[in-house]
């Protein structure tokens, strides 16, 4: 399931993971997990713009991961 | 799921059959308990099916019949950050903090950060005492594994589960950002004395002051749809500071909560919509018990420990939490 999840992860060099940490895209999740997981590393990027690069290989190291943020990510 | 308020003889019995439980109760009962798979918290509040109760007589046991093992870690406040290290592949993790230590603030404030924190739910409360009680006896965590209390470190009982069954974790907080200012706070802290009011500099207990707000009534942050509650503890206009019971976080946009009509209404009406009530784990906040009046009253069926903060992966306030397990698609 793991590898089937992990195809469907957009790559890191995809914008949609930048516009979603700078909040300039606010996609509908579903999850906790991913609503504060987002947050946290939205506060983090707001406080170190330079953060960003490492916000959005932990996000998508998130949805790498785990099958129950699915319904989330389709909505990236 | 099993939520059930029993006397020590039966929770005994139940753990010597080999329960794995999380126990709510009073500090004496607690230590009266045999050695098993259970860890204990203290608190004098608890919400059953009869409604809110205050007791110190009984203990509130939640046996987790779908755990396949279970295994229990104490956490440093230093070492809270490998909170996540020994859970299982397939399962949940159930956390303990003792109000007011150092350990408390410390997953307050650093818990998020903890690897991995997101991909398995942990859920939990902070103890706490009879506020008769307060600065008279300490809240304290049991390891059941061994009998011993802490009242400086953290307990996670980590749950394995079939992989066949996957925990479902979430909230339900009836508040809702009200119509008021945007708040926000230049630190992250448990407590603010500088903030900005629509981008105006301002005393933060100067505002609370001048505008006779109530602060029953937590802030409210929209954390990417999810709302999540700081509430005050104290105001004091002499200093100019607000202690909080969850800090605030830098640059966090926050508005107090739009009022409830009936308080004790909207929170029972908000919690009975929810059918899952039964067969889940769940905490309640001490603010939603004191300040909707619960004693007495049910809250949708939901049975569990009324805490002095909860944890759904971070420390809430004024929020209930709610695990479930559902069969796996």
């Amino acid at each position: 399931l793991e590898a089937q999840v992990a195809d469907l992860v957009p790559n890191q060099s995809d914008p949609r993971w930048k516009e979603v940490l700078s909040e300039q895209r606010n996609p509908t999740f579903s999850a906790l997990a991913t609503r504060l997981l987002v947050t946290r590393l939205r506060q983090t990027v707001r406080s170190d713009p330079t953060s960003i690069a490492a916000a959005v290989q932990e996000l998508h190291k998130y949805f790498t991961a785990n099958g129950f943020a699915q319904r989330d990510l389709s909505n990236l | 799921m099993k939520n059930s308020l029993l006397t020590v003889t039966e929770a005994s019995r139940r753990i010597e059959a080999g329960a794995v439980m999380v126990v709510a109760g009073a500090e004496d009962l607690l230590a009266q308990l045999p050695r098993g798979n259970w860890t204990g918290g203290t608190t004098a509040y608890f919400m059953t099916n009869q409604g809110g109760i205050v007791t110190a007589d009984q203990l509130l046991c939640c046996e987790i019949e779908q755990a396949a093992r279970s295994r229990t870690r104490i956490l440093q406040p230093h070492s809270l950050s490998q909170i996540t290290d020994d859970r299982y592949e397939s399962g949940f993790t159930y956390l303990l903090l003792p109000a007011f230590s150092d350990v408390h603030q410390r997953y307050a404030l650093e818990g998020a950060d903890c690897p991995g924190l997101f991909n398995q739910p942990v859920m939990g409360w902070v103890t706490g005492v009879h506020l008769d009680d307060l600065g008279k006896r300490t809240p304290k965590v049991f390891d059941g594994q061994t009998g011993t209390a802490y009242q400086d470190a953290a307990l996670a009982l980590h749950v394995e589960l079939a992989p066949s069954l996957v925990p479902e974790l979430d909230i339900i907080n009836p508040f809702t950002p009200g119509d008021g200012p945007v708040i926000v706070f230049p630190k992250t802290a448990f407590a603010a004395r500088d903030c900005t009011i629509d981008g105006r500099a301002t005393n933060f207990a100067e505002y609370l002051t001048a505008n006779s707000i109530d602060t029953r009534l937590p802030l409210v942050a929209n954390y990417a749809g999810a709302m999540i509650n700081v509430s005050v503890q104290a105001v004091d206009g002499t200093s100019g500071e607000v202690k909080l019971y969850a800090p605030v976080v830098a640059g966090e946009s926050y508005h107090f909560a739009r009022p409830l009509a009936d308080y004790a209404r909207s929170f029972a009406d908000n919690a009975a919509s929810r059918a899952e009530a039964r067969d889940s784990l769940t905490c309640n906040c001490i603010l939603n018990f004191l300040y909707a009046e619960l004693e007495g009253k049910t809250t949708g069926g939901f049975v569990g420990p009324v805490t002095f903060g909860e944890i759904a992966y971070i420390l809430l306030n004024q929020t209930l939490v709610v695990l479930q397990c559902h069969p796996g698609r």
